[in-house]
């Protein structure tokens, strides 16, 4: 592998997890509500736990790829990624908190289970609007 | 006054041009690294002359970018 390009793979492998746990993690959390079963609540938990882990990772190597490939350029395409992706590690990072904070409360629903939720399907929707982003680049 | 839907669009044309100019220089050097790969001659010469190709492709777009970006300035104003 050529090294040079480390950080160019690093942001696609870290872009990839998120992109791909946060739906597995939604679609996991609506199974849950409909059928009661607590580990598919588990299940989304972790899912959203190793997307959210993956977030650093994906965003010091695509600022890396920005500044680097791009020359830091300021465009619309990037700003967007800014924003989004600070939006998506907020809502990332928070639903986290909650659901660590208290597994039952998420767990039996009510105001931090639906924030909960919320937050995670949020998540989702950013993770899948920042990969439609970064497949303008390929 | 400056013209919105020009401002818009020159800037749009710029956004393509920064997307696509490292894609040139990574096209360069995937086929310099192919070039080296081959020992026969004529591998070696193709592989050349496409790594040349997109270097000169790259030289087009940056040509390109600089009179968008200059455009940009003077609509801005």
């Amino acid at each position: 592998m050529n090294l040079k390009k480390l950080p160019v793979h690093l942001h696609h492998i870290g872009s990839h997890f998120t992109n791909g746990l946060f739906p597995v993690a939604s679609v996991l959390l609506v199974m849950y509500f409909v059928t009661g079963d607590r580990e598919m609540e588990a299940a989304a938990f972790y899912c959203a736990l190793f997307g959210t882990l993956a977030i650093p990772l994906t965003y010091l190597s695509g600022g890396y790829d920005w500044r680097t490939r791009f020359q830091g350029r300021r465009t619309a395409i990037f700003t967007h990624k800014l924003i989004f992706g600070v939006l998506f590690f907020l809502l990332a990072a928070g639903a986290i908190a909650l659901r660590v904070a208290d597994p039952e409360a998420v767990a039996v629903g009510g105001g931090i289970g639906i924030a909960y939720a919320s937050a995670v399907w949020l998540a989702t929707g950013c993770a899948t609007y920042l990969g439609h982003l970064g497949s303008k680049f390929i | 006054m400056p013209d919105r839907n020009r401002i818009k669009d020159l800037k749009a044309k710029i956004e393509a041009l920064i997307i696509a100019i490292p894609r040139e220089l990574e096209a360069y050097e995937y086929y310099m690294e192919m070039a080296e790969r081959y020992e026969d001659e004529s591998s070696r010469e193709m592989f050349i002359f496409l790594a040349k190709q997109e270097l000169s492709h790259r030289d087009v777009l940056e040509k390109i970018l600089n009179d968008l970006e200059r455009a940009l300035a003077e609509a801005t104003i």
